[in-house]
Formats: structure tokens, C-alpha cells, sequence
């Protein structure tokens, strides 16, 4: 196909795929200007289904959990009520918006119920008033429509999500549309949670997620820790082996694996007494092949990325999978949180194995964020005004495209 | 008084040293604020006694691992972490420039007896 912005110069592989992307530099004016990042918070972010973690914070009936959301403006109480069901509400008090469970950032327990710090209203786990404190004193107080602000809040395969719309214009399942269908099938409920590490970073939310939605910085930024797992000879450059695209936003990516990479010594006793580790792939004698993942069926592949649009890249592969959360704050802060999950471990030798995976993703992850803040800190100067964007950046350029179509929206 | 099973009392001096330690950040940190001669001595001695380590770990499964082995198993753990950093670069940390530790809250996980107080 020809390349209808350059005929000089012809599309490469998923140029080809997604034509209508364009080839030409993007703008770096997204990342950089407030009046962009305020129309993101009204147009995208407040009216959109937004991944808020997994349903396993929350796990018993009176579980809850407290999340700061900075760019719905509001904090974000979950709940599983007595009934089993999750639901999400406005952490604020009916009475003077005091927020019911008070601190200022997230925050975790079990509960029968939440009594507001400031003059004691309770609400029980559906969030319904249950009590004021001498109620004779108020004046027309009709309890019963004084129950917590709730926020539309729908899970999928253990993921919870939240819409900010007082009717949301699709179901979750639509804004997931056949992004979720292809992933469906992964045994998220096979792998438990090992790490969380968070971080408030001095960039724009989509800085921090570009760095995480390509391949082309393995040989270099990672040179010497993952480079050669994902460089195989006949693909020196990690070009991505599947893009898929969604309309919804949503995007997919496939990772090379490197055949003849050699594992070291200790992933290689990861591998021997527990069958699996990050950078196992070519390595391990079992495969495991697992659904969900590596859609093009490629026998040298090592992981997915998943971007959940607008903010959470998802990794999956058959030895792990990890969230990355890039949270707007404001136009160049994002509070950024990473969950890493490996294969439930039985024996103690798969604990140990899983040591060594956490402890190799830590590197590579440390790697990749220190590029964020020096990123944004030189973009704030407008002396670069684009970037420039190769084929295997794709996932870059679908990302802006995307972001860009909804801040452009007509109301 | 010895804290590993026998056979592999010849490693106390790692247990003396703080190294065997419940919890990944603990350890971590641990790691990190090493010279490289300690996490060298670690690795290097370690790593041919992975094996036996593993080996007389896996007699239980890890939700009915004795007390007593738990000590053995920080070690293990110890190795495992030091390993990807020191099998790459032969120092305890990454070199610059790397996202700072000290900015990188973390929250960990796995199981109660190994989360530090």
C-alpha cells in the first residue's frame, strides 16, 4: 500500500495495518498545555469507563478500599457489600461533603458500615444513611434520599471499572469491545499479586505510558538487563511480531522472544525447580501457551502488551502479568502504580522463583522510568514541538490519535 | 546458636550478617546498601548451594514450611534477589542512571511470615 502522507517513501508492516494513522511527526502540545490536559479531564477521563484495580483489593463482604482520583476530582470509596456485589461511591458525606473515610490517600480495610469523622452520619456497606446524630435537630432531613453519591462501576475478569457519567453512553462491555474479547480468555485467577510499587512522577500521564507501549528502547535502554531476551537474531531491532488496534482505543502488541538467549545461572535454577521465571520463554521445556495471549501464534514470542485505553497498560505473558497505572494529576504530575503477578506459588521453590522474577522486573522497570521526568522536564521548554514516531512506535501514534479524537469531540 | 538446618551451617555467617531477612523491601534494601564485596561473597557462595538449598526446601510445601527452615528460605530469597542485578552489572544496584529507590513505594506481598513488622 502506499504511503498516502510520503509516496516517496512506502509503509512498513503496521503502517500498512492501520493506513489511516498517518506517518507524519505528532505534536508534543498534548503533554505539555493545561487548557489540552483540563479538556482530556472533561471530554475523556470523566466520560469514560476507567480500569480502577483489581476486584482481589476488596475480597470479602465489608471489604473496602480508598482511591484518590485526581482527575475525576474526587475521592473514590469501593465497597463489597454484604451481597457480594462491588460498588463505588463518592467518599463524601451527605451531610457537608466531610470525606466518610478520611485521609489523604489510599487507604484499605474491612468494615461493617462508615461513620463520617466529622459529625457521625453512618452508612452501611450499600451506602445507604443509616443514622444522623440528633436527627430532631435537622429541619427537612429525608434520609432515605441522603445516601452516598454513587459512581457507575461495572468488573471484568476481576477488573474494576468506573464511569464518572451520570448515565454512562455505553456499557463496559461496549467500551471494551473486541479488545476484551481477545484477552477474555487469560487466567488472570491463575497468577497472585507480588509487588506493588507506586510513585508520584513529575511527567504527563501519556510520557509515562509511552514508554511502556513500544519495543524500541529495549536495545538501548535496556541494553545490558533485557535486551538480548528480546532480540533475536533474525529481529535485531525487537520489531513487534502482532499490532491490533481498536477502535474503542484499546490496543494490543506482541513482543519477539530471543531463541537462542541464555539464561543465567540463576534462572536457570527458577526454571529447574519451578518451571517458570520472567525471561524463561525459548528456555523453558513446557510452554505453557496460555489463551488470551500471543494472538498471531508466533513460535519466537515473549509477551503482550495490552493498553486499556485511556491510562492502564496491561502486560501478559505465560510467566506473568503486570498493571501499570498512569493516573493524570496534572498536566506534567502522575501518580504511576505498578502490580506484578506471577503463578500462584505452591511449593517454596516456587517462591524463590518468583523472587528472582521480581526482583529482575524491578531493574528493568527502574530503567525505564528514570527516561519519564527527564522526558517531560525538557518538553516544559517547547524547544522540541514533535516527535517523531517509527513503525514500531505504532502504538504511540494510536494513542494520540485516540486521546485526540475524544478532546476533539464535539460536546 | 545455629539457625540453618544441618547441613548447611557452613552458611550461619550470612544469618549473622542480616542477610536472612522476611520481607522483599527489607531485603532489597538490604541489598542495596551493601558493598559489592558483600553481595559478591553472597552470590558467589550461594549460588553452588542453590540447588541443595532448594532441593531440601521443597520436602514441604511452602503453606506447611516448618519455622526452622524459614531462615534457610530468607537466604534463598536473598540469593534470588541480588542475583538479576549482580549476574548483569557485578554490583549490588543498578548503575545510573536508574528510577531512585527511595521515590519507588512498595507494598509487598506474598505471605504473612514474610512481610516484615
Amino acid at each position: 500500500m502506499g504511503n498516502p502522507e510520503n509516496p516517496e517513501v512506502p509503509l512498513r508492516r503496521w503502517g500498512q495495518k492501520y493506513p489511516e494513522l498517518g506517518t507524519h511527526p505528532l505534536p508534543h502540545e498534548p503533554n505539555i498545555s493545561p487548557a489540552y490536559f483540563e479538556k482530556e479531564r472533561e471530554k475523556l477521563f470523566k466520560r469514560s469507563w476507567l480500569l480502577l484495580c483489581r476486584e482481589d483489593e476488596i475480597p470479602d463482604p465489608g471489604s473496602y478500599a480508598v482511591k484518590q482520583v485526581e482527575i475525576l476530582e474526587t475521592s473514590v470509596l469501593l465497597v463489597r457489600g454484604d451481597d457480594g456485589v462491588v460498588r463505588a461511591f463518592h467518599n463524601s458525606c451527605r451531610h457537608r461533603g466531610n470525606k466518610v473515610v478520611m485521609g489523604s490517600g489510599e487507604k484499605t480495610g474491612e468494615s461493617k458500615g462508615f461513620v463520617c469523622g466529622f459529625h457521625g452520619f453512618t452508612y452501611d456497606l450499600q451506602g445507604c444513611l443509616k443514622s444522623v446524630v440528633d436527627e430532631e435537630d435537622f429541619y427537612q432531613l429525608d434520609k432515605s434520599r441522603l445516601n452516598l453519591k454513587s459512581i457507575n462501576c461495572e468488573t471484568w475478569r476481576g477488573f474494576i471499572f468506573i464511569n464518572r457519567m451520570d448515565t454512562p453512553t455505553e456499557t463496559l462491555t461496549e467500551a471494551l469491545g473486541d479488545w476484551a474479547k481477545d484477552v477474555e480468555p487469560f487466567p488472570f485467577e491463575d497468577f497472585e499479586l507480588v509487588d506493588v510499587y507506586s510513585s508520584r512522577v513529575k511527567c504527563n500521564w501519556k510520557i509515562g505510558l509511552d514508554a511502556f507501549q513500544e519495543g524500541y528502547h529495549a536495545l538501548t535502554l535496556h541494553g545490558k538487563t533485557a535486551a538480548g531476551v528480546f532480540t533475536p537474531k533474525d529481529n535485531p531491532f525487537s520489531h513487534l511480531i502482532n499490532v491490533d488496534l481498536f477502535s474503542e482505543g484499546h490496543r494490543s502488541a506482541s513482543f519477539p522472544a530471543n531463541s537462542e538467549f541464555e539464561p543465567s545461572p540463576s534462572v536457570m535454577l527458577a526454571l529447574k525447580h519451578a518451571g517458570n521465571n520472567i525471561y524463561a520463554y525459548e528456555a523453558a521445556d513446557e510452554k505453557r501457551n496460555l489463551p488470551g495471549v500471543n494472538r498471531s501464534g508466533a513460535a519466537d514470542w515473549s509477551f503482550d502488551i495490552n493498553i486499556v485505553f485511556p491510562h492502564v497498560q496491561l502486560l501478559a505473558s505465560d510467566a506473568f502479568y503486570v498493571t501499570q497505572h498512569f493516573w493524570p494529576i496534572s498536566v506534567d504530575e502522575t501518580y504511576w502504580e505498578l502490580r506484578q503477578y506471577l503463578p500462584k506459588s505452591k511449593t517454596v521453590s516456587d517462591r524463590i522463583a518468583q523472587q528472582n522474577s521480581q526482583a529482575a522486573l524491578r531493574d528493568v522497570i527502574r530503567e525505564d522510568m528514570v527516561t519519564l521526568e527527564n522526558t517531560q522536564s525538557v518538553l516544559r521548554s517547547g524547544a522540541i514541538s514533535h516527535m517523531e514516531l517509527n513503525d514500531s512506535e505504532i502504538l504511540v501514534r494510536h494513542s494520540y490519535c485516540k486521546v485526540d479524537e475524544r478532546v476533539n469531540a464535539p460536546d | 546458636m545455629a539457625s540453618l538446618p544441618e547441613g548447611f551451617n557452613d552458611l550461619e555467617r550470612f544469618v549473622t550478617a542480616g542477610w536472612a531477612l522476611p520481607g522483599g523491601a527489607a531485603r532489597w534494601k538490604r541489598r542495596v546498601t551493601s558493598s559489592t564485596a558483600e553481595v559478591k561473597d553472597l552470590y558467589e557462595t550461594l549460588l553452588p548451594r542453590m540447588d541443595e538449598m532448594m532441593t531440601y526446601l521443597d520436602r514441604h510445601l511452602l503453606a506447611d514450611l516448618p519455622e526452622a527452615d524459614r531462615p534457610l528460605l530468607y537466604l534463598a530469597l536473598a540469593f534470588m534477589d541480588v542475583a538479576p542485578t549482580w549476574e548483569v552489572f557485578q554490583a549490588a544496584d543498578l548503575p545510573e542512571p536508574a528510577f531512585e529507590i527511595e521515590r519507588m513505594h512498595m507494598v509487598e506481598r506474598p505471605f504473612p511470615w514474610e512481610v516484615s513488622a
